[in-house]
């Protein structure tokens, strides 16, 4: 039976890694790799690195090449300047295995398709950084441009039409918080969507979790900054949730 | 062999990044190298085809390197051949994936779409078939998947099959026959329980 699972994320801001307070406000924590490798040490289910400043620059592929020497034993996931085929193509050529696509759904959703050609679908995650209006009506929050609205019709029919596998849901408002994940966005993207979902932000502890990984529809949870601050952290919290379908904590070991 | 340490010869066909499944192939303690080259992959005791994307692309590559000959002979002679995710499809006989396409055909079999749900991605078990001497200490590992294709062919050659959902139909997580292996998962990115298993499969390719 297929597992869900617990992702560990690195920010990463002008080369390093830093803690993210909303978007708003990065503390730096250092080089990504040595946070990298950490968490490959841990045991993490998956890594997610989003370099959240390329923009036009492209992807950061001395980065991605550079966590590929790592020599992990755990998968990669990237996000960050992704836009045109040939920088899906670049990214994997890295060392990428799936990438996180976040502007380019709004900005050139046709160039989707190609990616998912080039690289294959399984590849492909959509990132939505979602929160609630005023009138607490879901809003997608456009990082590039700061704007906030109603997810564009593109996007709709880019996750209609299942050319990602899966949707990285961002809560944008309780990112860097650690007061947990609003679950009201996981129920509104499930009404637009069978496909599998991963939540990221707020998320820090145990009692946070338990109830997003509980959701049929919710294939696994990222978790940032409370990994940073604790030795070991996933498989303490891989621990207190023995109670749900996550792979078995197992710490790397050599063979 | 080389002064005792087994030489894996890691197929460049210009798809996908090879480094990761090098690094893994050197951590486990063998020597290694990456090549396009048949007379460098000649002074290999395994080989190893790892593999990303599409299948029509990836055939079109190793048509393009010139590597479908070598391969199927190499297999014809009994080299050890590890196949890894898009590197074990390209081991059946064809793939609908994007139309149809022939493949090395080195395992009777066909690649096609995996239905409901399209994709298998994540950390998911073994189910080592019987008789599976070589797998056998990795049933019930949790090993990672990454794909929307799946090996479909006779059950003799299936070393083990993987559920999406308890009781649901099994997809084909590897395949054998003779000294030609495909791992639908990936080992080199399964920590630990891959790497177990990919050592094993190396030792006994270079007992061939």
């Amino acid at each position: 039976m297929l597992r869900k699972r617990l992702l560990g994320a690195v920010v990463v801001r002008q080369g390093w890694a830093v803690q993210s307070f909303g978007y708003r406000r990065w503390l730096p924590l250092g080089k990504p790799e040595f946070l990298v490798e950490n968490l490959d040490r841990w045991g993490a289910d998956g890594i997610v690195v989003l370099a959240i400043d390329r923009g036009d620059q492209g992807p950061d592929l001395q980065l991605i090449e550079r966590l590929g020497a790592l020599g992990l034993s755990t998968p990669l996931t990237y996000g960050g300047g992704l836009s045109t085929e040939e920088h899906a193509r670049a990214a994997v050529r890295a060392g990428a295995e799936r990438l996180v696509l976040d502007s380019v759904l709004s900005h050139n959703p046709q160039a989707v398709g190609a990616m998912a050609s080039a690289v294959g679908v399984q590849a492909l995650v959509a990132a939505l950084p979602l929160l609630h209006g005023a009138d607490g009506e879901l809003q997608h929050l456009q990082h590039r441009t700061g704007s906030k609205g109603a997810l564009a019709g593109p996007i709709c029919e880019l996750i209609a039409g299942e050319q990602v596998s899966e949707i990285l849901v961002i809560d944008a408002a309780g990112e860097g918080k650690g007061k947990g994940f609003d679950p009201a966005l996981i129920q509104a993207v499930e009404r637009h969507t069978g496909l599998p979902l991963l939540a990221f932000g707020g998320l820090d502890r145990p009692e946070q979790i338990r109830p997003l990984l509980s959701r049929s529809q919710l294939a696994g949870v990222v978790v940032g900054n409370a990994l940073n601050y604790r030795e070991h952290a996933i498989g303490q919290l891989k621990a207190s949730l023995t109670d749900q379908p996550l792979r078995p904590h197992r710490q790397r070991c050599s063979v | 062999m080389n002064g005792g340490r087994l030489t894996v010869g890691i197929v460049d066909y210009g798809v996908g990044n090879h480094t990761s499944v090098l690094r893994c192939v050197r951590q486990l303690g063998f020597r290694a190298r990456i090549s396009p080259q048949p007379d460098e992959l000649d002074q290999a005791d395994v080989l190893l085809l790892p593999g990303v994307g599409a299948f029509p692309t990836a055939m079109n590559r190793l048509h393009a390197s010139g590597l479908v000959g070598y391969l199927q002979q190499a297999a014809q002679l009994g080299r050890p051949l590890i196949g890894i995710c898009l590197g074990m499809q390209l081991l059946a006989e064809n793939s609908t994936e994007l139309g149809f396409t022939p493949g090395l055909g080195l395992i009777p079999g066909a690649v096609e779409a995996i239905g409901e749900p399209r994709w298998h991605i994540g950390w998911n078990s073994l189910e080592v078939a019987e008789g599976q001497t070589l797998l056998h200490a990795s049933d019930g590992e949790v090993m990672y998947f990454n794909h929307s294709y799946a090996f479909q062919g006779p059950e003799a050659f299936v070393a083990a099959w993987s559920r999406v959902r308890e009781g649901s139909e099994p997809l084909v997580a590897a395949i054998q026959r003779g000294s030609v292996w495909g791992l639908q998962f990936h080992p080199e990115k399964s920590q630990a329980p891959g790497l177990e298993l990919l050592d094993r499969l190396i030792r006994a390719g270079g007992e061939c």
